[in-house]
């Protein structure tokens, strides 16, 4: 046990408790206002719809990218100092995996990365669901049934299902950080220090989180420049 | 080897294991009579099969009522005798021990071992600077593997998409070996009981 392995078990998270925080903030940021009744107050600003749209997903961009920043202080160096460091060993569910000691470090900066684009997605469904409700209870408890239900979906192993829908999802592409902490090995199971597994299948993940962000803002964009502001 | 009372060793050990994927670890080997030995990685942690610690042929031979002796002939390739030992203890974890000769330069070769606890495992030494003292270079180590397997919900695998994963059955009755390759001995100068705590 040291502080990597304990970094890497609180990284899980990300799914499912990471999510709930991101979706606290995002999803009340067009609701709440328009619960408190100051969204047609502020649309009387001389700023576009647009505008006003990127900057409150900007805000909960920055929330998202602190929150993860405060994670990976508290998790990552926090693990290291009271636990040290060691090899890493990961348990996969067809095999063991060690990384040696100094080939690990550079692996949680990558994972931290691409775990605030994952919380992005998050962050971008929670915001979209915002825009069609007037309580932000009902974004936020919305988007935790989506990222709830898909994980479940996401961890279902059915053949058919698992080249139809499962790619599709965009919870099968969150954890997709571990791919980083994945290593290939050589023709007698020793690992090349260094190495990514399955480097493009991560980069295709990352686009696809990317897209899903894109379509989620796009989408709440569209919707909001077109509402109805009653509150 | 009966003129090596205890040796400290530094090898470099390599496992190969068809669900482990684990660099080469630098290793601490210490051994003491009668049948002491400890695996140290210097840096970092190493996976060490149950029963592995027979790496050492001494813990073969380490029965109190001794070993039936049946002389098998010589092979023919290697003209190595092959002796087959039945422990006369029916207790002993040891069920029947086939050691591999070399008459000529008094040294065992190979060994296979089966156990009733931890199944068939085999040893095959190499000799060099060391063989004078009936100590290998090289000791490479082989035992069965049997299947693993974690469900998917314990550890939220990354599905990359690849068509990689071996199935279970192939895994099973793969063999998996241990090899170390020493890099130099310290014989005969004493190693502190504290290590094989």
């Amino acid at each position: 046990m040291n502080g990597y392995l304990i970094c890497f078990v609180i990284l899980n998270t990300l799914l499912i408790q990471m999510p709930l925080l991101v979706a606290l903030i995002a999803g009340d940021s067009i609701a709440g206002e328009a619960n408190m009744g100051t969204l047609r107050l502020s649309m009387t600003k001389p700023i576009s719809r647009t505008e006003y749209m990127l900057v409150k997903f900007t805000a909960s961009l920055i929330y998202t990218l602190a929150l993860l920043v405060l994670m990976a202080l508290l998790a990552l160096f926090g693990s290291m100092l009271i636990f040290g460091t060691n090899d890493m060993v990961v348990l996969r569910s067809e095999g063991i995996e060690q990384i040696k000691k100094f080939d690990v470090l550079w692996r949680y900066f990558a994972a931290f990365g691409f775990a605030a684009v994952a919380l992005t997605t998050v962050s971008a469904l929670a915001f979209l669901l915002s825009v069609f409700a007037e309580n932000s209870i009902g974004p936020i408890i919305a988007t935790m049934s989506i990222v709830i239900v898909f994980t479940i979906l996401s961890e279902m192993n059915i053949p058919i299902y698992d080249e139809t829908i499962k790619p599709y999802l965009f919870t099968s592409h969150m954890v997709a950080w571990k791919g980083f902490f994945y290593v290939k090995a050589n023709a007698e199971g020793t690992t090349i220090n260094g190495s990514i597994e399955n480097l493009p299948a991560v980069l295709r993940s990352l686009g696809i989180l990317i897209v899903y962000i894109f379509v989620f803002l796009g989408a709440a964009i569209w919707v909001f420049r077109k509402k109805d502001i009653l509150t | 080897m009966e003129k090596v009372n205890d040796y400290e060793a530094k090898g470099k050990m390599k496992t190969n294991v068809i669900f482990i994927k684990a660099p080469i670890a630098n290793v601490k080997v210490y051994y003491k009579k009668p049948n002491k030995l400890r695996i140290n990685n210097e840096s970092g942690i190493s996976f060490i099969p149950k029963g592995s610690m027979n790496i050492n042929l001494n813990n073969i031979f380490i029965n109190t009522e001794g070993f039936d002796l049946i002389d098998m002939g010589k092979e023919d390739k290697t003209a190595f005798r092959i002796i087959k030992l039945l422990p006369k203890d029916e207790n002993s974890d040891v069920v029947l021990s086939t050691v591999y000769v070399d008459e000529q330069q008094l040294l065992i070769r190979k060994a296979k071992t089966t156990t009733k606890e931890n199944g068939t495992y085999e040893l095959e030494m190499t000799y060099g600077k060391y063989a004078a003292w009936g100590l290998a270079d090289k000791v490479n180590f082989q035992f069965n593997t049997k299947d693993y397997k974690l469900p998917k919900g314990i550890t939220f695998d990354y599905d990359d998409g690849s068509k990689k994963k071996t199935p279970s059955d192939k895994i099973k009755n793969k063999k998996g070996q241990v090899e170390i390759v020493y890099s130099n001995y310290i014989i005969n100068r004493g190693v502190s009981d504290t290590v094989f705590q």
